[in-house]
């Protein structure tokens, strides 16, 4: 379970760049649940995921991740917990490795290493077996640089990497953003059947409202660093795009009504 | 396939060149509604040089047919190739089919825009010089009143009643108090928003022994009958019509009298503000001030609705004549009105029914938003005031202005 208590944080404080990128968010994500994180631009979801994963620490609050109090810990060492997939496809591999090294340091991200041979002939098979589940062929080219992959069969890999040794958290950063529409919609559909198989606990950013919809179980939808919906079962199962395109449509004329409009309807509103 | 169209008279010639397949289709059917949503309504298919047509090709031309029916237009596919008629004539469609043009159409370069008075600018009628309309205030809720019980009246919206104000369809007054909204009310048919920003408006239909009713805090009302139309349309000068434009004309039509008016027209933007929490709710009267008074109203922030149809109820008078707040564009007009908000339907041109112009929008997709309409003026921001592309307006002089007073 992923339990967000009260975490705020200004880039920039008592500057005249001084972003309030989240403001006392509070959130708890229970075990086996897929969230899917949207907003306008500049909302904090993205700071809301880099927060949880441990990019940077927090002006106040606390995250509580699997039973363990994460918010003072580094990256490198959530990443025990943390598997994460970003919006880049070349981001989170080695290009000039092979699929078979990369997913050799993927299993044991947050694990010891020693000096031995990574890459068996045992670990291969179980490499191979798994890769096949993508149904893109990558199973016969375990050897070849991950570099020479396409964005879309490079950020398949990753998810797969991502997911290989069952995170207590899965976090996606609009993972498909950078894709073409079809690749885009591949990834997305391994998402969803690997978030399912894997039973993982998962939190995604995502631009698009039609993926909010389809993939997640629950939408979180953020505004200026707040947390302003929160769609979870029966709300979510009957949630639409244009559902989600009215809140955003009503989020934002709150903030189109200021001291003028104010004004204006005292006048005219009789 | 290329599109090509001249207009001739009445007629919009339609030349198209190539095949009007499943890949052309959609192309086609858009290309042609466009044109009938720019009030041409009378279509010949110059069939000459179309090479093929298959199912698709058919099912595109029944679509712009069905169009041109609910707008009284006309059709017909005229001069078509061997295979194009033998097609039509086995699928059932033969009546489509003309063996030359119509007789009655202008020779090439003859007609451009000889058809102004129906397709652009301002075409007035006289519908009954004898009508009467008469007006009424049956409740008279101010911001931020406490809503008092005794003040709240039931009423009835017969189909010769134009009205808008601030109701519920709720049965009784404990039920209707967190339910108060925007709404109007025209030729039988009850639009209504309830205030709750994520509720879409509701609406009640008069049919057989049913009338719409609704508890209303605020109302204004008109009974009787139209006397005059307005038709408008877009020309080269004048893209869109702004609400004071069309009001000054009705008010130029009856010499300034006060008058009760409906409109439905395509919209180039509307602004307005509806109610997001009852006015049932207030404990107190007070004035609400900002930020609070975000947590009542919602503000349209942008011009909105762009291409959709708005049905608009109001009263219009000059400023001083009646109490109605004057509009800041056109400080010598006053006026009361609020815009329902319905998908896209066309109007047929010329003289046209109310209540059965109405009806056609009580009937179809259901209606988007109810706003009472405010005249955005504030400085560098202000969105201006809404306003409408084409459509239709029904007016009438008030005989008892009074009332207003």
């Amino acid at each position: 379970m992923l339990k967000v208590e009260s975490i705020s944080k200004t880039f920039h404080a008592n500057t005249v760049n001084e972003v309030r990128a989240l403001h006392d968010v509070c959130l708890t994500i229970e075990d086996g649940s897929f969230t899917g994180i949207i907003g306008t631009n500049g909302s904090g979801k993205s700071t809301l995921l880099n927060a949880v994963a441990g990019t940077f620490m927090p002006d106040a609050g606390s995250i509580h991740l699997a039973g363990h109090n994460i918010t003072g810990w580094p990256e490198y060492k959530r990443a025990s917990l943390v598997g994460r997939v970003f919006q880049d496809p070349f981001a989170g591999t080695a290009p000039d490795m092979s699929i078979a090294e990369n997913v050799a340091i993927a299993m044991k991200r947050g694990q010891h290493r020693s000096l031995q041979f990574a890459v068996t002939r045992t670990f291969r098979d179980d490499v191979a077996d798994r890769v096949r589940t993508l149904k893109m062929g990558l199973e016969d080219r375990l050897d070849n640089p991950i570099g020479t992959l396409s964005g879309g069969q490079r950020q398949a890999l990753t998810l797969l990497m991502a997911t290989w040794t069952r995170p207590k958290l899965l976090l996606l950063d609009e993972h498909t953003a950078a894709l073409d529409p079809k690749s885009a919609a591949k990834v997305a559909e391994l998402t969803k059947i690997i978030i399912e198989r894997e039973k993982l606990t998962a939190l995604m950013v995502t631009h698009s409202m039609q993926q909010a919809v389809e993939l997640p179980d629950r939408i979180i939808m953020m505004h200026r660093g707040t947390i302003v919906e929160d769609y979870q079962q029966e709300r979510k199962q009957r949630v639409r795009v244009p559902d989600l395109m009215a809140t955003f449509d009503r989020v934002q004329k709150r903030e189109l009504f200021d001291e003028s409009v104010a004004g204006m309807l005292e006048v005219q509103y009789c | 396939m290329q599109i090509e169209f001249e207009q001739r008279g009445k007629y919009l010639l339609i030349q198209p060149k190539g095949r009007l397949d499943a890949s052309w289709s959609e192309h086609f059917t858009d290309t042609i509604l466009r044109q009938i949503r720019e009030g041409k309504h009378h279509l010949v298919i110059d069939a000459s040089e179309m090479d093929f047509l298959s199912s698709a090709g058919i099912r595109a031309l029944l679509m712009v047919y069905k169009e041109l029916s609910i707008v009284q237009g006309s059709f017909a596919v005229s001069n078509p190739t061997a295979f194009v008629e033998q097609t039509l004539s086995t699928s059932g469609f033969q009546m489509w089919l003309k063996k030359g043009l119509p007789e009655d159409l202008p020779a090439a370069g003859v007609g451009g825009e000889t058809d102004a008075a129906e397709n652009s600018g301002i075409q007035s009628f006289v519908l009954n010089e004898n009508a009467r309309l008469s007006a009424a205030e049956p409740a008279d809720w101010r911001p931020w009143e406490v809503v008092e019980k005794e003040r709240v009246q039931m009423l009835t919206f017969s189909k010769n009643i134009c009205a808008l104000g601030i109701g519920s369809a709720a049965g009784t007054f404990e039920e209707a108090r967190d339910h108060f909204g925007e709404f109007l009310a025209a030729a039988g048919n009850v639009v209504y928003q309830p205030p709750d920003e994520q509720a879409p408006p509701d609406y009640l239909i008069a049919e057989k022994q049913f009338l719409p009713r609704m508890q209303c805090v605020q109302a204004l009302s008109c009974k009787g009958e139209m006397a005059h139309l307005l038709r408008f349309a877009p020309t080269k000068a004048i893209p869109f019509y702004t609400a004071s434009a069309l009001l000054k004309h009705i008010l130029d039509q009856i010499e300034g009298k006060p008058a009760g008016f409906v409109v439905l027209g395509e919209i180039e933007g509307l602004v307005g503000t509806a109610l997001i929490r009852s006015p049932g709710r207030i404990r107190e009267n007070r004035d609400m001030t900002f930020p609070e008074v975000r947590d009542w109203l919602t503000f349209c922030g942008e011009r909105s609705y762009s291409h959709q149809q708005a049905l608009i109820t109001g009263i219009v008078s000059r400023a001083g004549a009646t109490r109605l707040p004057s509009m800041p564009s056109a400080p010598d007009v006053a006026t009361h009105m609020h815009g329902a908000v319905f998908p896209y339907q066309p109007l047929p041109n010329g003289k046209i029914d109310l209540e059965i112009a109405i009806a056609k929008f009580f009937n179809g997709p259901p209606p988007l938003a109810v706003m009472h309409l405010t005249d955005d003026d504030r400085p560098a921001v202000g969105l201006g005031e809404s306003a409408l592309v084409r459509g239709a307006c029904w007016f009438g002089a008030l005989e008892n202005p009074e009332v207003l007073s």
